[in-house]
């Protein structure tokens, strides 16, 4: 076997493919963070008052906080001072009205990251709306999805068009209060993307967008907002890569959905953003909130997540299931190679009548990856007859690596049905054994191995984010196995 | 030397232990040794830093102290005479006249009731005071075994407000020491009984065995049901190479009391360490279990059975450390939930690099029996090696509807119906006792304690 | 004995008994084919009192006394045994401490004696031999780790304990080989006689070779299609539900 370590070892060595910075002036706040400049921020974007005044609300309580310390991750301090809080590129200025217009090093900057938006045949059927750093570029499909009432646009554009909207739904699930990073985003957060899914309406494509990290030392405080109105549908996408670079990249997220009565809401994300290098030197500090609120009666939120990237990973998409025989889902594949860390799950709290849960997480370490799984199922006094299943499996590949479990149960209903399983296990030489007699290299084997472990996960993404998905893990894998 | 001064941020409730081990500092066991004297001001200079742990502590995330803090405990307790007057708890073993047992009263030794004869050559089982005297002197209580080496070494006063203050106030409880090769065939039954009063308990009890020693020890403790008295008990248990300890902890205390007990236990290559604690009684009990595997082979296995009925809360906790390879681990837990009752289980194996071939499992079941009781539970595994099979499972749930119509269409009425499942709930914590004898004994006792089922006699034939 | 008159019965608000009707006179056996989902187990279930099932119209009486409102356990003091298709297995009870609990609420609520354990033992061991039970049986939990054949068996020696009224047997006779098949109609016909009545579900004419009914019913869509003889069973053998009730509706 030592042999064939050795080829691995040099394929180890293989390069983020995706590890290339685009030359594009930047229009970019000087770094540090106070009162000002979030007015700035505000004022640039064009925001109506009560939006600026929340974002103040958020900076003010944001001073009284400090940084969480609980996960399992370990990362010199972030020095917020140094940080520069607003970011877009220069060619924004006239806003490309189609994409003929966008920056064409832009458009080559995607070509090269395999994202053929110039070609939107390819993605057929898909809508992409893509960020580069802070502002969003472009926007495809939106006129056919506009016909059936259905909004997806940038939020600085929702903003502006449906501040109603905004104003009704921000914040009502993951409040400016919430968690030190939440709230730093709620006060400095630059752009994302925005749904709206009107009443009983089935949205006929998966909503995607793409996100990116180019300027340097730039943070990225993306704000996403979904609604799904009754009895409406919609699966959202959301994919990411990031150019190499030798700084760590602080991206705190929010996300937000909200589900009413009978909706559905499914959120698939592959995350695939620099994860430094094997000294553990560079790479996306990747701190997100994301939470689905299920207000409505037989509601449903689905959170399906592949992590391949990222220096350190913290990230709990969550489920609140507050109506009625509402239905949350968390599927998880997270995967920790080099010295990447990853302290990621789920909580699902149940607050409803007949709620149900399932949580499948698949972690996966390798090199000298640390992968915790942190998970918190509650069940409150009145949710009766509340189920929750949850399984979360980790697989060792080397001797260096971790794996780590940490689920909370609270339970406060009698009629209430909570299960969790867990195992740890690494894949076994007799398996490995057996496909190579059968005819199967060692790298095929363990991708069919790996990829057997986390098809429960893979099933639930839509079919070309499933193939993505797959090849995304062979790539961040090669060479691991030993 | 002074006394250390309490730091203003600290309780009222704090301090008292603090200014109670100032004023008793010199008449505590000990006071001639200098190891040990310095182990408990250590002990209480770490109190004095941390005074007692609140929910914001993640070890004790789930379990509310604050109602001991403020209580004010007879803490100034002058080392009294052997009770007179006979106590209400319970003597555990009476139904075997012959059974060898050490029984303390109120941190007392009793020697009339108790029997210790027929101990195997240089097996030896003292009061704690009493072993603390021996060497005190300067005599040593056996040949290779030294007090200094196992005393406060095994559960050092570093990282527990509970066990600091244990160590800083320990004035009772029991030494044990099999030397290499001794075997114990029968149990040794450690009883602790308290009489009335408000008055805090600090007994350490201090088990090691030498190489491929055997015994099985057990610890009973119970209490006057109207008494609110505070335990708060250390076991240190030290396994050399290939020895074996069965050890089993009844918790029958009194419904009113509190009873705080930490257990730490060295385990060297190929030694087995097997227990069993029952939480039965008091208002509030906590277990907090700290287990090192330190040499290949090292076995250990804990099962434990919680019943929180009443307004009963009960905190089960268990740190593994995996940190030689080819090591077992396994936790075996169920908790019952009834009335306002609370009950918390945490348990973690750490591997450490390296500790390959590890194997670690932990399995935690619940009933959730009432619409106002809680379980809250959260198994954990941290792993460094790849080699490894580990696993954990937790569920909460309720008496199957399925078994239960089963019953009822065999003509057993809903009441015996449930409490048949939950003693089949309950039932294998008891038959993993492997002595026919100790399984009657517990099984009996556990049956006495499940909550409000309406158990009639019948029932306690389910363990003959 | 049991008489059954136009039940309608719902199950999660779909109607599954459509108007039964079904008298079971003292001493007789009365067999219940019909292919899946006609309602077998339905009757079966409503008739032991479990929950789940909303009975809708009609009403069951066993000896003129109604059953629907009572409890398992006191249909089961005056005489209803459900033989179980599926034997449930409850981890941790043992299985005699099971059986004799079963049959001392029964005797208590006959007002007969309890038994003590000896004679328990007696009672066991003379029931045991009649269904080629293994006494180790007994020692593990109630049907805990039993192959199917010894869960059948299991229900079986339980029906001959308590001596039932009314024995209803759901599909005793899945999953069995020929000599657990035949123990098991040796421990129901041991019991035949003018106070025992039993309704026997079944899917094949199979366990009826061995438990002669006297009358054979057709189950299907919730209510009974025809009924009539052992040749009935016979001609559903032959032809098949499909063939039966293309018959009927040519007839």
């Amino acid at each position: 076997m030592s042999n064939s370590l050795g080829e691995v070892d040099t394929l180890v060595r293989r390069e983020y493919q995706h590890g290339f910075v685009t030359d594009l002036e930047s229009d970019t706040v000087p770094p540090g963070l106070d009162e000002d400049v979030v007015r700035l921020i505000s004022r640039k974007k064009g925001e109506p008052e009560f939006l600026t005044e929340w974002r103040l609300r958020a900076y003010r309580h944001w001073l009284t906080m400090s940084e969480p310390n609980w996960a399992n991750l370990d990362h010199p301090p972030i020095d917020y001072g140094a940080i520069s809080y607003y970011s877009a590129p220069k060619s924004d200025k006239d806003g490309p009205k189609s994409l003929d217009e966008v920056d064409p090093k832009l458009l080559e900057t995607y070509e090269k990251l395999g994202i053929p938006l110039a070609e939107r045949a390819a993605l057929a059927g898909v809508a992409v709306d893509a960020v580069f750093d802070s502002v969003s570029v472009a926007t495809t499909f939106k006129d056919k999805l506009a016909e059936q009432g259905i909004i997806f646009c940038s939020f600085s554009e929702a903003v502006r068009e449906h501040p109603h909207l905004i104003e009704q739904y921000l914040g009502t699930v993951v409040p400016y209060t919430d968690n030190f990073f939440a709230t730093l985003n709620s006060a400095v957060f630059s752009d994302g993307s925005f749904c709206y899914i009107p009443k009983g309406v089935r949205c006929p494509m998966e909503l995607s967008t793409y996100f990116r990290i180019n300027a340097a030392k730039t943070g990225q405080f993306e704000r996403t907002l979904v609604i799904a109105d009754e009895g409406s549908y919609v699966s959202y996408l959301e994919g990411c890569t990031a150019p190499a670079r030798d700084e760590n990249q602080l991206h705190a997220a929010v996300v937000e959905l909200v589900a009413l009565a009978d909706a559905e809401i499914k959120y698939s994300t592959v995350q695939n953003w620099y994860p430094g290098d094997e000294n553990g030197v560079g790479g996306i500090y990747n701190f997100v909130t994301k939470r689905g609120d299920c207000r409505g009666d037989r509601s449903k939120i689905s959170w399906t997540q592949v992590e391949t990237g990222s220096a350190i990973t913290w990230k709990y998409p969550s489920c609140v299931l507050r109506g009625d025989d509402a239905v949350g889902a968390f599927y998880s594949v997270a995967l920790s190679n080099l010295r990447q860390q990853a302290d990621t799950g789920t909580k699902m709290i149940h607050l409803g009548r007949n709620t149900r849960s399932t949580i499948i997480s698949k972690g996966i370490s390798a090199g000298r990856g640390q992968n915790a799984y942190r998970g918190l199922v509650q069940i409150g006094k009145g949710a009766e007859n509340a189920r929750n299943y949850t399984q979360c499996d980790s697989l060792l590949m080397g001797d260096r690596c971790g794996a780590h479990t940490f689920p909370y149960m609270e339970v406060k209903n009698p009629s209430a049905k909570v299960e969790h399983e867990a195992t740890t296990s690494k894949i076994s030489d007799d398996q490995l054994f057996y496909c190579r007699q059968r005819g199967i290299g060692e790298e095929d084997a363990v991708s069919m191995i790996v990829n057997g472990f986390c098809k429960d996960v893979f099933r639930e993404l839509p079919m070309e984010f499933a193939v993505e998905a797959q090849k995304l893990l062979e790539v961040s894998l090669e060479g691991a196995v030993g | 030397m002074s006394a250390p001064t309490p730091t203003d941020t600290l309780s009222a409730g704090a301090k008292a232990y603090i200014e109670a081990f100032a004023e008793r500092e010199d008449e505590l066991p000990g006071r001639g040794l200098k190891w040990l004297h310095d182990a408990r001001r250590e002990a209480i200079d770490f109190f004095s830093r941390t005074g007692f742990p609140t929910q914001r502590n993640e070890r004790w995330k789930y379990t509310n102290v604050a109602p001991i803090e403020k209580r004010s405990f007879d803490l100034n307790r002058k080392v009294p005479l052997p009770s007179r007057t006979p106590l209400s708890g319970d003597l555990w073993t009476e139904g075997d006249r012959q059974a060898l047992r050490l029984v303390i009263d109120d941190g007392i030794v009793n020697p009339a009731l108790s029997n210790l004869d027929g101990l195997p050559q240089g097996l030896f089982v003292k009061g704690l005071a009493e072993a603390i005297d021996v060497e005190s002197v300067g005599l040593t209580l056996a040949p290779g075994f030294a007090l200094e080496s196992k005393l406060t070494r095994i559960a050092p006063a570093r990282n527990d407000a509970f066990c600091a203050l244990n160590t800083a106030l320990m004035d009772s409880g029991a030494v044990i020491f099999a030397p290499p090769g001794t075997v114990l065939e029968r149990p040794l039954h450690l009883i602790f009984r308290v009489g009335s009063g408000e008055k805090a308990l600090f007994p350490r009890i201090l088990i090691a065995a030498g190489a491929g020693a055997r015994m099985t020890v057990i610890e009973h403790f119970s209490g006057p049901a109207d008494a609110d008295y505070l335990e708060n008990a250390v076991t240190e248990i030290d396994l050399a190479e290939d020895a074996a300890l069965r050890y089993i902890k009844m918790q029958r205390s009194g419904s009113k009391s509190w009873h705080l007990a930490t257990l730490r236990a060295r385990i060297e290559a190929r030694a087995e360490f097997r227990s069993s604690v029952l939480s039965l009684g008091a208002r509030l009990c906590r277990h907090d279990i700290d287990i090192e595997l330190q040499g290949e082979e090292a076995r250990c296995s804990l099962d434990g059975l919680y019943l929180a009925d009443g307004r009963r809360h009960t905190d089960f906790r268990a740190n593994i450390e995996h940190t030689f390879a080819h090591c077992k681990s396994d936790v075996y837990c169920k908790g019952i939930a009834a009335g306002r009752g609370r009950g918390v289980f945490n348990a973690r194996a750490h591997v450490h690099p390296d500790a390959q071939k590890s194997e670690a499992h932990q399995t935690n079941r619940n009933l959730l029996l009432s619409r106002d009781a809680e379980i809250d539970t959260k198994p954990q595994l941290e792993i460094h090696a790849d080699d490894v099979k580990c696993s954990h499972g937790a569920t909460v749930g309720q008496l199957d509807d399925q078994a239960l119509f089963y019953l009822r269409s065999r003509g057993i009425d809903l009441e015996s119906a449930r409490a048949m499942l939950t003693l089949g709930f309950i039932r294998d914590i008891v038959e993993r006792i492997e002595d026919p004898d100790l399984r009657r004994m517990i099984g009996k006792a556990t049956l006495a304690h499940l909550p409000g089922m309406g158990l009639d006699g019948e029932l306690s034939e389910a363990f003959t | 004995m049991l008489k059954i008159t136009d039940l309608r019965a719902n199950v999660d608000d779909k109607e599954i008994l459509k108007g039964l009707n079904l008298h079971v006179p003292p001493g007789e056996v009365h067999a219940i084919m019909g292919p899946n989902g006609s309602g077998k187990s339905t009757l079966a279930h409503i008739l032991a009192g479990r929950e789940g099932y909303e009975v809708t119209k009609g009403e069951v009486l066993l000896e003129g006394e109604s059953l629907l409102d009572l409890a398992p356990e006191e249909r089961a003091y005056r005489g209803v045994f459900l033989a179980f298709q599926y034997p449930v297995e409850i981890p941790g009870v043992n299985n005699t401490y099971f059986l004799k609990a079963a049959v001392n609420a029964l005797r208590r609520h006959q007002g007969q004696p309890e038994l003590d354990a000896i004679d328990f033992l007696g009672l066991v061991r003379e029931k045991l031999e009649i269904l080629h039970l293994d006494e180790s049986l007994l020692k593990r939990g109630v049907n805990v780790g039993f192959s199917g054949g010894e869960k059948k068996r299991n229900e079986i020696f339980q029906l001959a304990l308590m001596e039932p009224k009314v024995a209803i047997l759901d599909e005793t006779d899945s999953g069995l080989d020929i000599d657990a098949l035949k123990d098991v109609a040796k421990g129901v016909n041991a019991l035949r006689g003018p106070e025992f009545s039993a309704i026997v579900v079944t899917h094949y004419q199979r366990l009826l070779d061995h438990i002669a009914p006297d009358r054979v019913h057709i189950l299907s869509e919730g209510h009974i299609f025809r009924s009539g003889g052992i040749e009935l069973a016979h001609e559903l053998e032959a032809k098949g539900y499909e063939g039966l009730v293309r018959t009927e509706a040519g007839s």
